[in-house]
């Protein structure tokens, strides 16, 4: 029964690996911080291919940022993306071990094949109170083009 | 072990399929592009729509019908005839209202609010050794309204509504069903009243 507790506590504690906060935190107001949107095509169940933030001015972060959301305080930064694409957990979806397991994978060791880019690398002043959406679609090479928009 | 185990189906019934307002709606300060001058846009202007979630849309049929919620929910708060997704026009109107509504599901190894743990399902789970496959995820909406004329920012405002989906596959008989779309529709309703809140 011990076990059991540890186990869980083990397990709730190592839940949640990244983070969405770059020199900012979740008391920040709205106001006071940028969000950036990255957005992910397919699902966890199918396997799904995104892009993620590699380094910011140039420093690779402390903490792993999600694949879909970073908050940044508002300043100019030099954001340099990467890519990855994961295989299919829809077994263990069904077997209800994603909601426990899934989180303690880092998504880079889970990656497969991931595509390349063509401009990974950009300049962007983030304002305060603003929502900035960074997608991305295939070139006639295969080659992931970045688009970054300001909503 | 048996208590344990009823007490996780008890919560896990009551938690069912539901999605819960999990903070308060945030209405932050008027964007500062915007004239602090303005006068509220009429309701009879164009409505142009975009909508994105991060969840893809065809992997999922609740997700798939977002879209259709989302134009359901604004043309149930803005009478008007004129309310179209932004690929459906050629050209953009000289004045239009803009309404871009994005929902943040968490669907990646993010942290989770509660320092970093997942909520109660997720300990259920595990206490429960996986016979209930319960998982919940944190759902933040995103509604930013902007009435633009002649290409310029008259007024622009983004609201926020947090949620929290719980879903259990051997609960669905027993769940209340306030769906994703349900919660989407309170938010994005919840913003167009605030926006036109002053109205005459």
């Amino acid at each position: 029964m011990k076990l059991k507790y540890l186990l869980t506590l083990i397990i709730v504690t190592l839940t949640g690996c990244s983070s969405i906060y770059h020199n900012t935190d979740k008391n920040t107001h709205f106001s006071n911080k940028a969000i950036v949107f990255l957005e992910t095509k397919g699902g966890s169940a199918f396997g799904k291919e995104g892009l993620k933030i590699r380094t910011v001015n140039g420093r690779i972060p402390k903490d792993d940022f999600s694949t879909s959301k970073v908050e940044f305080k508002p300043d100019k930064y030099k954001i340099a993306f990467s890519s990855y694409k994961t295989r299919s957990d829809m077994a263990a979806f069904f077997s209800g071990a994603v909601p426990i397991i899934g989180p303690l994978f880092n998504i880079n060791k889970i990656g497969i094949n991931p595509p390349k880019i063509k401009k990974s690398i950009f300049t962007l002043d983030l304002k305060g109170g603003h929502l900035y959406l960074v997608s991305f679609t295939y070139n006639d090479d295969d080659e992931i083009e970045i688009n970054i928009e300001e909503v | 072990m048996l208590r344990l185990f009823l007490l996780s189906i008890s919560i896990l019934v009551i938690q069912g399929c539901t999605t819960f307002k999990t903070g308060g709606f945030q209405n932050p300060s008027f964007d500062a592009n915007s004239s602090k001058q303005y006068a509220l846009p009429s309701k009879d202007l164009p409505v142009i729509i975009q909508f994105y979630t991060n969840f893809d849309m065809n992997s999922d049929t609740e997700i798939t019908g977002s879209k259709a919620a989302v134009l359901e929910s604004i043309s149930g708060a803005i009478n008007n005839n004129n309310i179209k997704f932004m690929n459906d026009y050629d050209t953009l109107p000289d004045e239009y209202i803009h309404i871009y509504v994005i929902q943040d599901i968490q669907d990646d190894s993010r942290e989770a609010d509660n320092n970093g743990a997942r909520t109660i399902s997720t300990i259920l789970n595990v206490i429960t050794l996986m016979l209930i496959p319960a998982v919940d995820v944190d759902i933040d909406d995103y509604v930013k309204i902007s009435h633009i004329k002649n290409d310029t920012v008259q007024k622009s405002q983004v609201y926020i509504q947090k949620n929290r989906r719980y879903f259990s596959i051997l609960l669905i008989p027993f769940a209340p069903f306030f769906t994703l779309d349900n919660s989407l529709n309170e938010s994005i309703q919840a913003s167009i009243s605030e926006y036109f809140k002053d109205e005459a």
